[in-house]
């Protein structure tokens, strides 16, 4: 190891001492390791932008936060609610199975784990908090259903993936789904035993008028999957362009169908969006050099190296690819995993013929699950933030709904199937 | 004078940034509009969204700093005392500061150069298209500088009454 990477390694570790922001951070080792290197200092800027201008792609990730805004506060997510409300009914801890539906729902709208928990979280643990549902129960399973966002499609860590990995995004869509309603199964099995050990309350009686109500004023929200996923698909929008018109028909419904949103809230909601591309997108582009360093220095290519001395076994070793990123989940943002650690993996998984989407999807659940894990759990912060509940209690009862979704993770990690079944149906 | 200076930096990291994403959004309905309804794809959308994006992520990204609104691990720096806390901020600051000045004069000269390079389709200079990229590094240090400022002028305080 050279004295530049030492300190390029070194500043890296400070970032979480010093509590430098994640994406200055990267540009300060970056900068040290192009001065110390003695490269030219221009490509720490250069390095950013030239690979945003090239990264097509990545213009989705605020065009879906920018769709996930549009249905937060057009009501979009209310309908959602009420409808999942209503096909749930009067089974035993209803509430439960309620939240779990309408984010499997919502997924297919926006592709975003904490749009999922910050939009539909706050009514979703109210309601659960009026019927007397424990708190940390209510908000755990908020976070813990949010994880279904990125796996059902559309989702912006795939479309990272897809740019890191050269993978058919249109596939790995698609292998996502499977997972997203395994995911959205196990937590209902796990919801239905609590329920019944601790008494929680059984759904309200929902008449038939009341349903079809609720199922037509649900319509227009519940097309929006349907018009995303069928625009991808028959070849009419790319999922790029997808995040735009999935904004605009949510405008459009939220305007002239729930009268919901004004010139005023307009504004407001393009700011949100602003702020959170700004805060997301930045970490993308920063990130691009600390990419280059690790290219540069052929990380990669010694992390092959060792893990191939470990083990050839494709089986083993992505027991370890998931047994380390559960671990780096557990500290680290996801994007910085995304985009500094798995570009390390990929070439081990090409050389031991590993699907790129069936690898995709595993390590995107896999970082998913890291939101919701202490000490670090970005969804754990969002329904605590909401709620008012102390993250403690959440953390105590997220424990076992994170054992079951890793339960899922290693089941679609060995049984291909799962995850490929509809992608070779219908691309290969 | 301050005002005005705080309307500019408004308008530097949060109305630009919003005008460019609004932008880029109409770009895109634009591109679906005349690709799948008119039948007539178009070249320019793609490189004006790309610009827009470039210039709504690197400003705002400007602004979130300013409001402190940037991921960071806090865990460790949460346990301490706030004595400590600032002099936590004032080491990270200061690399920050010193980091993002060392390539500024480059990251300039840089995009003095880009100024013959000109994108394809609608022959925009990329010093323009890749401009932000040196606000953001001025904008940057000077939230840096500030908050630099800020903590060591707190720390005088604290030490004087102790």
């Amino acid at each position: 190891m050279n004295i530049p990477f030492i300190a390029f390694i070194s500043i890296f570790v400070l970032i979480f001492f010093l509590r430098i922001p994640i994406p200055l951070g990267f540009v300060t080792a970056v900068s040290v390791y192009c001065l110390l290197k003695g490269l030219p200092l221009a490509f720490v800027a250069e390095k950013i932008v030239t690979n945003m201008f090239s990264s097509y792609i990545l213009i989705a990730v605020p065009l879906f936060i920018f769709a996930a805004q549009v249905m937060n506060t057009g009501k979009v997510t209310d309908k959602i609610f009420y409808f999942a409300n209503a096909i749930i009914g009067r089974r035993s801890g209803a509430l439960g199975h309620v939240n779990v539906l309408a984010s499997l729902i919502f997924s297919g709208m926006t592709g975003s784990a904490l749009a999922d928990a910050s939009g539909l979280g706050l009514m979703e643990i109210e309601s659960m908090r009026k019927q007397g549902y424990d708190d940390g129960f209510s908000c755990a399973i908020t976070a813990a259903s949010a994880t279904i966002g990125p796996i059902f499609p559309p989702s912006i860590p795939m479309i990272m993936y897809s740019m890191l990995s050269g993978a058919s995004i249109g596939a790995l869509f698609l292998g996502g789904i499977v997972p997203g309603l395994l995911i959205a199964l196990a937590l209902m099995i796990y919801i239905s035993i609590i329920a019944k050990r601790r008494k929680y309350p059984k759904g309200e009686v929902v008449t038939l008028k009341q349903f079809i109500s609720s199922t037509i004023d649900a319509i227009p929200a519940l097309l929006t999957p349907v018009i995303l996923l069928g625009g991808i698909y028959s070849g009419i929008v790319t999922p790029t362009e997808a995040g735009a018109i999935a904004a605009l028909y949510g405008l459009i419904i939220s305007v002239l169908f729930y009268r919901s949103i004004n010139l005023k809230s307009l504004g407001r909601i393009i700011f949100e969006t602003v702020k959170s591309t700004g805060t997301i997108s930045i970490i993308v582009a920063c990130s691009f050099g600390m990419s280059f360093v690790v290219a540069y220095e052929r990380i990669p290519d010694v992390v092959a190296a060792a893990l191939l001395g470990i083990t050839t076994n494709k089986y083993v070793f992505l027991l370890l690819v998931n047994i380390a990123f559960l671990i780096l989940g557990m500290f680290i943002d996801v994007n910085t995993i995304t985009l500094i650690f798995i570009p390390i993996v990929l070439p081990m998984v090409k050389s031991l013929g590993i699907d790129l989407v069936h690898f995709g999807v595993v390590i995107v659940l896999n970082m998913m699950i890291g939101l919701s894990t202490p000490p670090y759990g970005g969804l754990l912060f969002v329904t605590s933030g909401i709620s008012k509940t102390p993250l403690g209690t959440i953390i105590k009862e997220i424990l076992p709904m994170v054992g079951v979704l890793i339960l899922v993770l290693f089941i679609i990690t060995y049984i291909p199937g799962f995850v490929m079944y509809i992608p070779n149906l219908l691309v290969k | 004078m301050k005002r005005m200076f705080g309307w500019f930096l408004d308008f530097l990291e949060i109305y630009l940034p919003m005008a460019t994403f609004v932008c880029l959004f109409i770009t895109f309905i634009v591109q679906v509009f005349y690709r799948y309804i008119i039948r007539l794809p178009l070249m320019w959308p793609e490189e004006l969204s790309t610009f827009c994006f470039i210039w709504t992520t690197l400003l705002s990204a400007a602004y979130i700093r300013r409001i402190h609104g940037h991921v960071a691990f806090t865990l460790l720096y949460d346990k301490l005392p706030e004595s400590k806390k600032i002099i936590v901020r004032l080491i990270s600051n200061t690399l920050v500061l010193a980091a993002f000045l060392i390539p500024l004069k480059a990251i300039f000269i840089y995009l003095k150069a880009m100024y013959v390079e000109k994108s394809s389709v609608l022959r925009i200079p990329f010093s323009i298209g890749y401009g932000p990229v040196l606000v953001f590094f001025i904008l940057i240090i000077g939230h840096s500088l500030h908050d630099i400022i800020i903590d060591a002028r707190s720390l005088q305080k604290r030490d004087k009454i102790e």
